[in-house]
This record gives structure tokens, C-alpha cells and sequence, in this order.
């Protein structure tokens, strides 16, 4: 698996984003790590769809849950460049580690982490524009 | 305090030469040994699981039916979660992709069992050697008229899994026939919610905790 760079902004080495211009993907974006008042939520620690272990403040999302056999609608371990569609300079860069059934237009559930680093808030949610993380 | 505990076994042989500690421990054995045998056949209140994770099986108080799971053979990355009784027959199966957490109540006349389906959405099922299946609170809540926590009315909190991030967890047992219950989450449009519910196995009712 490759390690996305220290900034968590940019896709990992031997990858780059889609620069076409028109987005892979593109709705809401929501955050499952922390409540309201910062306290983590009941996912933190426990399995994620992918087997890894649910860090808050880790950088990874939760995709829409696909149906029985087709779970992923978008591959686990992909990196996605996150970019929010109020402030084209604000990005993340996550990785697909889970699945959720999101709400209406959602397209992602974001760490706490994540979120954070995208709109400066962890309990948060936000419009945005994904680029994935294309092979060099 | 420890060293002094901790006698070697010519100096336990030294004392046992003598008479009057070897009829104290004569008369120790006699009484604690009947009180160690009844412990080791009791059998402690609510045991819990985490699965997966080890161990991977945990058998209700009675020994009668254990809560078991494995990965699962059909669907790559899935685990069953399985009740089997005491010959190892599974009487009732549940396909979980994530985890699972639950408890059996103090007599092991019942389970419930949180699955954290997703990360928008948490149910807990409860189970008893009578039911059917694995029964949805979620689905109770939401499906039965007449479950609802105002008794009689079946009044029930306006929040669903399609309209908000909706976590039902199971957190306990009052009796064996009542688990504990909470409900919280966010709707989509932002706002909180926190109900603690309790649900009645028998009555198949919520109510206010």
C-alpha cells in the first residue's frame, strides 16, 4: 500500500490527481470521528468494512454502501483528492478504507482528521469535488 | 509478602509433619475445596462478547447456547454471526460485514447484539431461544405501529436511517426480558438527537428510560 505524503493534501508518490478538470465524483461530504462536542464517536477503534481499525484523526472515508456483493462504489484503498466546492485551495487527500449508507447527495463520510484539515473543523460537512488518485 | 507466601516443597513437607498445622490444613481443605468446586461450576452474570476478535465463542450463563462466529464462506471480507446450542447447531445465523459487540442477559434467556453496519448507521438485534430470528429494533421502532415508547399510543421519535445518521445500540440488560437502549445520531440537516429507550422482550414495546 503507498503512503500518502506528510501534508495529507497531495496524492502518494507514484500517483497523481485527475487534472482534467472535471471531478470523478462530487456532492456532500460528511464526518463520522468525533460528535458535536468532540467526543469520538462509536466507530473509533472498531473494524472498518476494509479490516483496518477506525482512527478518527486518522485520513480516511467511508463511501456509499453498494448492494450485497458490489459493497464498494468506489474501491477500497483508493486515495482521493477531496477538494471543498466553497474554497477550491482547501483539499485532503483520504483513502477509501469503508462504506456507509450516506445521506441524500452525500458522496463521502470523512475522518474527523480529514475534515479538519479540509474546512478547519471536525464535526463538519461540506460540498465538495473528488479527484481520484491516478497512477503516474 | 509475597516470598512468604510462596513455600517450597521441603518446607511444606516440614509442616505438614506436624500435626497440628497438618489437621488446619485437613480441616482448610475440607471447607474450601466443596466452595472452589461450586465456583468453578458457577458461571458469571451477562457475559459479553466483541467479535471479531477472540475469543470466538461465548456460552450464556446456562451453558445452553453459545454466541459464535467465523468468517464467512460465501462472501469474501464477511463474518456469520451464529447462536449454536449445546450439540453446536446454529439456530440462528447473521451476516455481518464489520463488527459486532453484544451481551447475553444474566440468565442467558436472551442476546442482543449491536452490528455497526455502516459509518451512518448502527442496529441492535435481540434474540431469545423462542424467537425465530435475530429481531431489528430498528425495524421494531420504525415498522410496528404499536411499538412505539409512549405505551399505548405508539408515539416514536421522528428520526429514521433515511433522514439522519442513526445509531440504535443495545447497552445492557434491566432484566432478562428488558435491554437497554439508546437512540442518537444527526439528521441530515444538522440537527441532534438523544432518546434512551428501554425495550420489552415480551411485550415487544419500547419505552421512555
Amino acid at each position: 500500500m503507498i503512503a500518502p505524503n506528510n501534508t495529507h493534501t497531495q496524492c502518494p508518490p507514484g500517483t497523481h490527481a485527475n487534472t482534467s478538470g472535471t471531478p470523478d465524483y462530487q456532492g456532500g461530504a460528511t464526518e463520522y470521528g468525533v460528535n458535536a462536542d468532540g467526543s469520538p464517536t462509536r466507530f473509533a477503534g472498531r473494524i472498518t468494512a476494509s479490516g483496518s481499525i477506525f482512527d478518527p484523526w486518522g485520513y480516511t472515508a467511508a463511501t456509499i454502501q453498494g448492494p450485497p456483493g458490489a459493497r464498494w462504489t468506489i474501491p477500497k484503498n483508493t486515495f482521493l483528492n477531496v477538494v471543498s466546492a466553497n474554497s477550491p485551495t482547501a483539499n485532503v487527500v483520504v483513502q477509501i478504507t469503508d462504506t456507509g449508507t450516506l445521506g441524500p447527495g452525500d458522496v463521502i463520510d470523512l475522518s474527523a482528521g480529514a475534515m479538519k484539515t479540509l474546512t478547519g473543523k471536525a464535526f463538519n460537512s461540506v460540498p465538495v469535488n473528488i479527484y481520484a488518485c491516478r497512477p503516474d | 509478602m509475597i516470598k512468604s507466601a510462596v513455600l517450597s516443597s521441603d518446607k511444606l513437607l516440614s509442616l505438614i509433619d506436624q500435626p497440628v498445622t497438618l489437621s488446619v490444613i485437613v480441616v482448610a481443605f475440607i471447607i474450601l475445596v466443596p466452595f472452589g468446586i461450586s465456583s468453578a461450576q458457577s458461571v458469571p452474570g451477562s457475559p459479553s462478547f466483541n467479535f471479531p476478535g477472540s475469543p470466538i465463542r461465548v456460552s450464556n450463563a446456562s451453558g445452553n447456547f453459545s454466541a459464535v462466529y467465523k468468517p464467512s464462506a460465501k462472501s469474501d471480507g464477511d463474518f456469520v454471526f451464529s447462536v449454536e446450542d449445546k450439540t453446536g447447531k446454529s439456530v440462528v445465523e447473521h451476516i455481518f460485514s464489520r463488527s459486532v459487540d453484544g451481551e447475553w442477559s444474566s440468565t442467558g434467556a436472551s442476546l442482543y447484539l449491536n452490528d455497526y453496519l455502516g459509518s451512518t448507521q448502527i442496529d441492535c438485534f435481540v434474540w431469545m431461544p423462542q424467537s425465530k430470528g435475530l429481531l431489528s429494533l430498528t425495524e421494531v421502532l420504525l415498522r410496528d405501529p404499536k411499538s412505539g415508547p409512549i405505551q399505548g399510543r405508539g408515539a416514536k421519535p421522528p428520526e429514521t436511517p433515511e433522514n439522519s445518521r442513526y445509531e440504535l445500540t443495545c447497552h445492557g440488560w434491566k432484566s432478562d426480558n428488558q435491554v437497554l437502549v439508546d437512540l442518537e445520531g444527526t439528521t441530515w440537516a444538522g440537527g441532534q438527537f438523544k432518546y434512551k429507550l428501554l425495550y420489552d422482550l415480551k411485550q415487544k414495546q419500547f419505552k421512555w428510560n
